[in-house]
């Protein structure tokens, strides 16, 4: 990449058709993007047929914040606290269907930090669930025979306690 | 379902604490699967979240343990743990946050206190039942996450003068067999109580140099297979009667702790290696027996702040555990008091290992 690139702007497409635009250096952050630009193909817009537009708009939100530059040490300091914020607000989200959508998003379009971030915020969620409680929100079919099942609780019956 | 769904599953379940990976075992065959793979317990082995532990065990022949956790809210959250009752009574020593248990007899047993699984090994020995000498030394290869049992002869083990081969056997826990290594007769001896500590890839012992009698320290190297000494310095190497030493791990470096036999309850001088280089040891402080609290018996264990847990006795003649700030002097109580004073204590990272076997 050359160095004029950072002014570029890329044309993303949501799956429900609309555009957002985001310079190239922010959006670079998704390797799944990285790889289509690598490969030219963003000469048009990008269409992501995974990512509807409130997800999008949240993503862009995120790499945006997550590409400002700290100008010196002192700053870097201040930004890095700043970005702690800015993450722990981020996945305090109304509806914790966003939070899987961004899960699948992060996932889809490859960005690893954010895919952290949230599959940590969901995990932290799901930590004191019963198991059937945890089978309902993955929408999970049991497929143990309940002999078989109560055999693998047998095996760590101290973590039921 | 889908891969791609499971794909995200599996970037969740990675991420869940220890406790509730072990429940969700019963989520899902899929889940099962995943949460028993050994690439998922090695990188949860990785998982920088991992926490550290304090293992109190009052006596040998009591099964209840109490597990600190050991981080800010130390000493104030603990659990109850029940060692399996076929454990042996000595504890060898904590690799990778598994324990070793052997007591001379023909079976050792490999234990993780944090989903309270057991392993049996079977130890060569004599098998009339006698007493074997042997030391057995543990540790957990860092590369390949295989528990080592190491079992080297404590006696001078030639009858015939002709025959200088020295026979030390190992065991993996993956191979499941033990393998004799022959080498040169070292120019060291240990003893079946020799203390143990494993850092990184080195098994470490006390032991005595053959002709002197002076204190050496020895390495294991759980990947190459040797054996290497390290010189201790002249106020360390002793051969004087007036010190006991013993090897301790303060923050991922080798310790001795030197205590002063001249008289009843010594002081302890910690002497530090740094970056495991033997010119580097230094006497970074003493620990006096004598505080204002009370008179300090026993060195045991640092935890992860590098505090000092030892034992005192308090007014009702109990021995207790305390907690010993080694700037300030201070002490406070662990809350864990025995009428005989021979407590354990371990620290110790929880782990996946064994869930798979």
């Amino acid at each position: 990449m050359s160095s004029s690139s950072s002014s570029k702007m890329i044309e993303l497409r949501s799956s429900d058709g609309e555009t957002f635009h985001v310079e190239e250096t922010v959006v670079l952050q998704s390797e799944t993007i990285k790889q289509m630009i690598d490969d030219d193909c963003a000469n048009a817009a990008i269409p992501l047929p995974n990512v509807t537009s409130m997800t999008l708009a949240k993503v862009i939100e995120y790499i945006k914040k997550h590409a400002e530059k700290p100008k010196d040490d002192d700053d870097k300091k201040v930004a890095e606290e700043d970005l702690k914020k800015f993450d722990a607000e981020f996945v305090k989200v109304d509806q914790e269907s966003m939070l899987f959508d961004l899960v699948r998003a992060a996932n889809y379009l490859n960005i690893k930090s954010l895919l952290d971030l949230t599959c940590q915020a969901v995990a932290d969620s799901i930590k004191d669930l019963s198991v059937e409680e945890v089978r309902k929100k993955f929408n999970i079919q049991n497929d143990f025979t309940p002999e078989e099942e109560a055999k693998v609780r047998k095996e760590n019956a101290w973590a039921f306690d | 379902m889908s891969n791609y769904i499971f794909e995200i599953q599996t970037e969740i379940i990675k991420r869940l604490p220890m406790k509730s990976l072990v429940q969700f075992r019963s989520v899902l065959k899929q889940w099962k699967s995943l949460i028993d793979s050994s690439q998922l317990i090695a990188e949860y082995q990785q998982n920088t979240r991992l926490q550290q532990h304090l293992l109190v065990r009052t006596d040998f022949f009591k099964y209840d343990c109490v597990s600190f956790l050991d981080n800010d809210t130390y000493p104030h959250q603990k659990v109850s743990i029940t060692v399996p009752e076929s454990v042996p009574n000595q504890i060898v020593g904590c690799s990778q946050g598994l324990f070793c248990f052997y007591d001379f007899h023909n079976a050792a047993v490999i234990w993780n206190p944090s989903i309270r699984k057991s392993v049996d090994v079977v130890v060569p020995g004599p098998f009339d039942g006698r007493f074997d000498n042997d030391n057995v030394g543990f540790g957990v290869c860092p590369r390949t996450l295989d528990p080592i049992l190491v079992k080297i002869p404590t006696e001078y083990p030639i009858k015939n003068l002709d025959n200088t081969t020295w026979v030390v056997d190992v065991f993996r826990l993956s191979l499941g067999v033990w393998k004799s290594l022959c080498m040169d007769l070292p120019t060291w001896c240990i003893t079946s109580t020799c203390s143990q500590v494993v850092i990184d890839k080195f098994i470490y012992w006390h032991v005595f140099e053959r002709m002197s009698g002076y204190n050496l320290i020895i390495s294991f190297d759980m990947i190459s297979e040797e054996f290497t000494e390290i010189r201790l310095p002249d106020s360390l190497s002793g051969g004087n009667d007036d010190t006991d030493m013993y090897i301790c791990k303060l923050k991922e470096s080798l310790v001795v702790l030197q205590v002063d036999q001249t008289e009843f309850y010594g002081d302890c001088g910690v002497w530090m290696m740094d970056n495991g280089d033997p010119k580097s040891f230094e006497n970074i402080y003493s620990i006096k027996s004598n505080i204002p609290d009370g008179s300090i018996q026993n060195v045991l264990e640092f935890n992860r702040n590098g505090e000092v847990i030892v034992v005192m006795t308090n007014e009702e003649k109990e021995h207790e555990l305390f907690v010993y700030e080694p700037i300030s002097q201070h002490v406070n109580h662990l809350g864990i008091s025995a009428k005989r004073p021979s407590f354990f204590v371990g620290s110790y990272t929880g782990t996946l290992l064994l869930l798979d076997h």
